[in-house]
This record gives structure tokens, C-alpha cells and sequence, in this order.
């Protein structure tokens, strides 16, 4: 089968051993830092993009980056299991349940479910992308400007929609986003644009700038003001059983094998859909888990189900995340937006040109995917007490590193003052907005879709001379718009069916996700 | 004395006043600088649309929060969300940190500039331990200045020390 | 002269080997001068996993011995910038009559780089000061 070659060929390209370098690279960081609370696989690549500006090879790069991404999600996993503390807000549902196997000693099973579920959704989405890649690729093709605009609307109403507790303030996050994206010379006219007549804001503000700014500096400022949380200690792992694989037993292979597939099941597509990350399936696994087991009453007190859905949903819809962002260059998530911003160092625009035009590249990215995958099952059950060293580092000590990092980073991207003092500025604005509890996540996708979606809106008036109708006359823009509008209405479902049942409105609350993937 | 955690669903009545007064205010500047592009009316296919779109949601957005927090303070007492504001001062002076780092950079050199960085922002963090702070503030300069310029070829501000 | 059966031990615990020999032998001394014990817990909490800060758990188990141990008893614990200050301060107000502690094993490099609050209570103590070594 073709695609098969294409795959083989894929992984010719990338099994090399400076890549397996940068891939062994890449998961350790991750982990490291996905151990910590509150930093999420987003800011771990924003943080670690400079390092990569003098790669020749985009490969090598994009392979670190996948290494960091499942390293910082399986961090987060582990300090949920061990600690109790999700690491970052995809690790809640993990948290749940596999907090009390640990405390049940059983913390080595569900670390082991996490981490081989966790491999098993990456292959399987993994070979989805493979194979969904191609034909989507030739369908993106047909897209019209018209299309693209709608799209882009649909991703940045969706996520808006979806997360954070407040459409109101998740909007306006948005419309920040897409005023900072005007900053500088308009594309089209060449007219400065938000520019205050400073010759230094001609080109814009950096993405990379405004994700350390908004990620890095802003959480930085945010965990110092919030206090102190109390410390914890790490649930002591349990001695090895005998008659175990894996450290998992038979009977916990049997649940845990076909939790993996539903958690999968869940993970890929909404990755593929505009959901803001991982959370949306993480915890529609987790629920359905809870909802299929009520005759075992397990949950709440260790169900190893708990733990493998949501964890496989979790890296399956790292790979439905691709989907978008590889065949038709649109983000859906903060990450998939910070991967835009990757790829656009190297002078690469994913979108349907790009499968076309590079496709050797494409392939490269699917076979380092499957290699992140294997290093990170590899690498990480046998090295879990490291992992968790680094959670007795003072505190002052992990954030004054990671301002310093940040500091290096920006630098490096710009080596001006003036974009380091932005980037600061910038920080200090994402503080604000976490104290007023606006969300973050739409400031960045406005700011790198905001642009796009201008482009798209210009080139659709153009080819129509003109004409705003333009938008509703071909039917799959009509449609793509309205599922927008859908999306628009979906988080406050609980609100509308708790009025149409006379049940008070107030305690049917908005669905909402964080923000930190 | 003890300094855990407070309670996150916390509401404030002047916060997020003042909030809506700077989104109002920053966007009618906005408004003029959407103005000031230059351009007659507002093609669609211009420059000026886009913006002039955005700016007037945002200041329709602003309102509409502006007054769900009347609302609220008016119906339960409590105004829109908003977390307490505790060590604004460390906070502060890590800001002010931060701008001299970048300030000193060139003139000083990365190493020493990021080492002396390093040992303030972890004091003002909360760190009681100059030792500490000390040996991880130089090492962590020195490593990843060799890195960056030697491995990675990312030029950083020799400064002073010349190396 | 304050009769010394009425001021307290103060024991600095800590779920440790060390704090856990400590505890043993401020159980042997304060049943030996039939005084009260105060045992103390501090930790700086810097970090998001703290061996120093007694979980609950530890703290049922730490309150099971006291009350086996027959002794009147009082368990602190408390989050603070610097363990020994606020040692000494529960000793001075408290007017202590000892204070125990428990030692870590630590290497020339290792006392430079991480401090040492037994040093620092060892040296300012108004009372006798008793250590011991895990």
C-alpha cells in the first residue's frame, strides 16, 4: 500500500542516531518538565524552540519537540499518580483514580497502565494520521478561501467556547490576541498597522515571543503571587509483584487492553476536532469508564480503567491534533499552535501545498512520532524516581531557571531589548488575565489564526469582486459557519436543558476545560 | 504565620472595575489607531476592516463585562472573578528584576548579568539559601552560555568578561 | 527557680531516620524528667514534595506512640521561612527545658551547600540542646 511505503520511507529518514539523540532529548526534558504542576508540553517547546533555530534539519527539531510533548504528558501523569497533583489540567481525570491505586499500593499498575496505554494510543492514532493524512491532504485541496476562513472561525470559536468559564472573557482573550496579531505591516497593502509610529513594531511581535511572554513569565508571576501550596510527599511505589509483565498483572492487562482502545477512540477524533487540547477527551473517557463499570463500583477507589481510557484518549488526540495542523495548517489547540509557530522557523507552512509539496517531511514527522512513542515507554516506567527528584528542587529554584530560560529564549529569538521588554510586558498582561481568570489558550490561537483569517477574508472578497455573499454560497462554508454557531451554544447545553426541564439554570454550570495544552 | 494556599473561586468588586475601565480605555485608543491607518472608509478588502471589526467586539465585550459585574455585585453581592492580590510587592520587584536584566545584558555580559539574575529572582521567590542560589545561579549561567554559543552557535553578550 | 518538672521538651521532628531517632530518645528523656514533650514540625515547604512535612497519616502514627508513650504531649506543626527561628521561638515562649534534634549524615559539600538548622539552633539556643545521629 502506498501509504505504507511513504510511512517506511518516513522512518529511512528519520532513524539516525543524532535524531534518536534529539528524541532521547526530548522526552527527558519533557518529563522533567511536565513533572512540575502548572507547566504544561505548550510552554515546555516554546521554552526549548530557541534551541532548535540553528538546526538545519527540521526533522531533528520536530522529533525533540514530539519527544517533549509525550515526555511532558506522561510528567503529568506521574505527578497525578504519585502526588495527587495533576500536573497539568489533561492529568485531572489520571489524578481520580490512579491517586488511589497508588495510596492502595498499587501505584506501580497504574503508572504502568498510563505509560503503556499511553504508547498503544500513540501507535494506533499514530497509524490513523498515517492514513488519514494523505486523502485529507488531496481533499484540503479543494478548499476555497471561502472554506479556510470558515474553518479557522470554527477552530478559534470552538476552543474560545471550550474553555475557560466565561465566553464572555474567553472572547475577549480572543479579540487580544488578534489585535497583537495586526501589529505591524499589513500583508496585503503594506500599510503599518496598531504600530504607535515605532519603526521596532514593523514587524509584528514574534509568536514565540508572545507564548514565553504569555506562558512562561505569566506563570512565573502567577505561582509567586498565589503563595505557597502545601507540599506533599510522593506515594511510595510498591515492590514489584512476581507474575507480573510490565509490572502489570494478567487480570490488569485484560481491563486495561480494552480501555486503552475506547480511551483511543475518544482521544483521536476529538483531537482532530477543535477542542482545545487534550481535556475534552480525556475526561468524556474518563466518564465513560465511570459510566460502563457501575456494576463493579471500582471507581473512587482505584479503578485501573479509569486511569488507561483517559490516559490513551490523552495521547491519542496528540496525534488527531496533527490532523488540522499538518494538512490544512490550522491549530486547535495551544499546542498545535505553538508547533505552527515550530514550523514556521524552519520556513515551513503546513497546509495542503505542504503535504503535496514536501511529503517526504510529512512522512519524517508520522515515523518520529512512533519513535517519541517508544523511547517514551522505554525511557520513563524504569526511571520514575528521578523523575519525581525533581520535585524536591526548591521552588524558587525551578522558577527563577525557567525566567532564565525564558529570558534566553527571547533573546535568542530577537537579540533586541525592546522584544524583551515586550515579551515581559506581555507576561505581566498574562498575569492579570489569570488573576481576572481570562483564559489564555484563545489569546494565542487569536494571535497566530488572526492573521490567516484576515488573509482568507480579503482573498474570498477578492475572487468575488467583492461580494460579502460570497460566504454562504458554497454549502460547505455554510455548513463549517454553522457548526461554528453550534459550537458557540454547546458548553451551555447544561444551562438550556436545565431551564426546558424548569430546573433552576443555577446549578447547571458551563462546561469548561483549562487551558494549559 | 502560615501562607497556603487561599481558596480559588474568590470574587473582587473594585478588580475587575478596574479591569473594564483600562479595556475600555485601551480600546478606544485602539479605535484611533485603527483610524490612523491609512486608507479611505473600510473596504472590506482594505486594511482598516479587520481591525475596526475586532476593536468594536472588544469594546462591546468590555461593556458586557463591565456590566455582568454590576449585575452580579447588584443581584449576590459578589462581583466577577478575581484572585487575591497577595505579595504584589515580591512580585513587583521581580518585574523590576527582570527589566534590569534585560537592561545590563549587553553592557555586562550574559554570564554575570544571568548569575547575579538568577540569585535575585530566587531570593525575591522565596529562597533563604545564598549558597544555593549562588552555585546554581553561576553554574547555570556558565552551562548554558557554553552551550548556547558553542554548541548551538546563538550569539550572547559577551560584556565585560570577554570570553 | 521554675520547677524544672514543669517545662516542656521541645523535640524538631521530622518523618525521617533522623527524626525518628530523635523522637525516641526525646520520649526516653522527657518520661525520665516526667516533663511534657512538644513535638515540632517545620518545614520550609519549598518545594512541591517535602520529606520534612508530616503527612496526616504521619501525624496519627506520631500521636499513637505519644499517647502509648503515657506522656502529656502536644504535636506542631507549622509551614515557615526558617525552621530554626521558629524552633527557638516555640522554645523561648514555651521556656524549654531541652531541645532535641535528630542529625543527617552529611558531607563537607553537603553542609556548605544546603545550610543546617541544627547548626543554627545549636548556636542560638537558650537551653541545652541534645542530638542525635540517625
Amino acid at each position: 500500500m502506498n501509504n505504507l511505503e511513504s510511512l517506511l520511507g518516513g522512518f529511512a529518514t528519520v532513524i539516525s542516531p543524532e535524531n534518536l539523540l534529539f528524541a532521547l532529548i526530548g522526552v527527558t526534558l519533557g518529563t522533567l518538565v511536565g513533572v512540575l504542576p502548572g507547566i504544561g508540553p505548550a510552554v515546555t517547546i516554546a521554552l526549548l524552540l530557541p534551541v532548535t533555530y540553528n538546526f538545519s534539519d527540521p526533522v531533528g527539531a520536530f522529533i525533540m519537540f514530539a519527544g517533549i510533548y509525550y515526555g511532558a504528558m506522561y510528567g503529568g501523569s506521574t505527578t497525578s499518580i504519585l502526588l495527587n497533583t495533576p500536573g497539568e489540567s489533561a492529568s485531572v481525570a489520571t489524578a481520580l483514580e490512579g491517586h488511589q491505586m497508588a495510596r492502595r499500593g498499587k501505584a506501580r499498575a497504574a503508572l504502568a497502565t498510563a505509560a503503556i496505554g499511553s504508547f498503544v494510543a500513540g501507535l494506533i492514532s499514530t497509524l490513523l494520521l498515517a492514513f488519514v493524512a494523505e486523502p485529507l491532504g488531496r481533499l484540503a485541496v479543494t478548499f476555497r478561501a471561502t472554506d479556510y476562513f470558515a474553518l479557522m472561525v470554527l477552530a478559534l470559536v470552538a476552543v474560545t467556547a471550550l474553555v475557560g468559564s466565561s465566553l464572555v472573557r474567553g472572547l475577549i482573550s480572543l479579540c487580544f490576541g488578534i489585535l497583537i496579531g495586526f501589529i505591524g505591516l499589513d500583508n496585503q497593502s503594506g500599510q503599518a498597522r496598531f504600530t504607535f509610529d515605532n519603526p521596532a513594531l514593523f514587524d509584528g511581535i514574534d509568536v514565540v515571543l508572545l507564548i514565553i511572554g504569555l506562558f512562561a513569565i505569566g506563570e512565573t508571576l502567577y505561582v509567586m503571587v498565589k503563595g505557597r501550596t502545601r507540599p506533599g510527599q510522593v506515594t511510595p511505589l510498591e515492590p514489584k509483584q512476581p507474575g507480573t509483565f510490565m509490572w502489570l498483572t494478567r487480570s490488569e492487562w485484560r481491563r486495561s487492553i480494552p480501555a486503552w482502545l475506547r480511551g483511543s477512540a475518544f482521544g483521536f477524533p476529538f483531537g482532530v476536532l477543535p477542542s482545545g487540547g487534550a481535556e475534552l477527551p480525556t475526561f468524556m473517557s474518563y466518564t465513560y469508564e465511570k459510566n460502563r463499570s457501575k456494576g463493579k463500583n471500582e471507581f473512587g477507589s482505584g479503578a485501573i480503567e479509569g486511569v488507561a481510557g483517559p490516559e490513551a484518549a490523552n495521547n491519542a488526540s496528540f496525534s488527531g491534533v496533527l490532523v488540522p495542523l499538518l494538512t490544512l495548517g490550522l491549530p486547535t489547540s495551544a499546542t498545535a499552535a505553538v508547533l505552527l509557530a515550530a514550523f514556521q522557523i524552519f520556513n515551513l507552512q503546513p497546509g495542503p501545498q505542504f503535504m503535496t509539496k514536501s511529503p517526504d517531511l510529512v512522512w519524517a514527522v508520522i515515523a518520529s512520532l512512533f519513535i517519541g512513542n517508544v523511547l517514551l515507554l522505554a525511557l520513563n516506567l524504569p526511571l520514575i524516581r528521578l523523575w519525581v527528584k525533581v520535585l524536591q528542587v526548591p521552588r524558587p529554584v525551578l522558577y527563577a531557571s525557567i525566567l532564565v530560560f525564558a529570558s534566553l529564549g527571547i533573546y535568542s529569538v530577537s537579540g533586541s531589548i525592546i522584544d524583551v521588554m515586550i515579551a515581559f510586558g506581555i507576561g505581566i498582561i498574562a498575569f492579570f488575565m489569570r488573576q481576572f481568570d481570562f483564559p489564555v489558550a484563545p489569546a494565542i490561537l487569536g494571535a497566530i489564526l488572526g492573521p490567516e483569517l484576515e488573509l482568507q477574508f480579503r482573498r474570498a472578497l477578492t475572487l468575488s469582486n467583492g461580494n460579502l455573499g460570497t460566504f454562504i454560497e458554497r454549502p460547505l462554508t455554510v455548513v463549517i459557519l454553522l457548526l461554528a454557531l453550534l459550537a458557540l451554544l454547546l458548553p451551555y447545553l447544561p444551562k438550556i436543558t436545565a431551564k426546558l426541564r424548569g430546573r433552576s439554570p443555577a446549578t447547571a454550570g458551563k462546561l469548561s476545560f483549562g487551558d494549559e495544552d | 504565620m502560615h501562607e497556603l494556599d487561599e481558596d480559588h473561586a474568590s470574587t473582587s468588586k473594585t478588580g475587575p472595575f478596574i479591569v473594564a475601565a483600562v479595556m475600555l480605555v485601551a480600546g478606544v485608543v485602539l479605535l484611533f489607531q485603527t483610524f490612523r491607518i491609512p486608507g479611505e472608509g473600510f473596504d472590506p478588502q482594505g486594511p482598516r476592516f479587520f481591525p475596526l471589526c475586532i476593536v468594536l467586539a472588544w469594546l462591546v465585550l468590555s461593556a458586557i463585562y463591565l456590566s455582568t459585574h454590576i449585575l452580579k455585585i447588584i443581584r449576590t453581592g459578589k462581583g466577577e472573578a478575581a484572585e487575591k492580590f497577595t505579595r504584589m510587592v515580591p512580585a513587583a520587584i521581580l518585574i523590576v528584576a527582570l527589566i534590569i536584566y534585560a537592561l545590563v545584558l549587553d553592557s555586562v555580559g550574559y554570564l554575570i548579568a544571568t548569575a547575579l539574575f538568577f540569585i535575585a529572582a530566587a531570593r525575591v521567590l522565596g529562597s533563604r539559601n545564598w549558597a544555593r542560589d549562588i552555585t546554581v545561579g553561576v553554574l547555570l549561567s556558565a552551562v548554558l552560555y557554553f552551550a548556547f554559543t558553542q554548541a548551538l552557535g546563538v550569539r550572547l553578550p559577551e560584556g565585560i568578561l570577554g570570553i | 527557680m521554675p520547677n524544672r518538672l514543669t517545662r516542656p521538651l521541645i523535640l524538631g521532628y521530622t518523618p525521617t531516620p533522623q527524626g525518628e531517632a530523635a523522637l525516641e530518645l526525646a520520649i526516653t528523656q522527657a518520661q525520665l524528667h516526667n516533663a511534657a514533650l512538644v513535638v515540632v514540625n517545620v518545614s520550609r515547604a519549598e518545594s512541591y514534595v517535602d520529606t520534612n512535612l508530616a503527612e496526616d497519616s504521619q501525624l496519627k502514627a506520631l500521636d499513637n506512640i505519644l499517647q502509648a508513650s503515657g506522656l502529656e504531649h502536644e504535636i506542631i506543626q507549622h509551614i515557615g521561612r526558617d525552621p530554626a527561628t521558629d524552633i527557638l521561638d516555640i522554645a523561648n515562649s514555651r521556656e524549654a527545658a531541652m531541645i532535641v534534634l535528630g542529625l543527617r549524615r552529611r558531607s563537607a559539600v553537603g553542609k556548605l551547600l544546603l545550610g543546617s538548622t541544627a547548626q543554627s539552633i545549636l548556636l542560638n539556643a537558650d537551653c541545652p540542646v541534645l542530638t542525635i545521629r540517625a
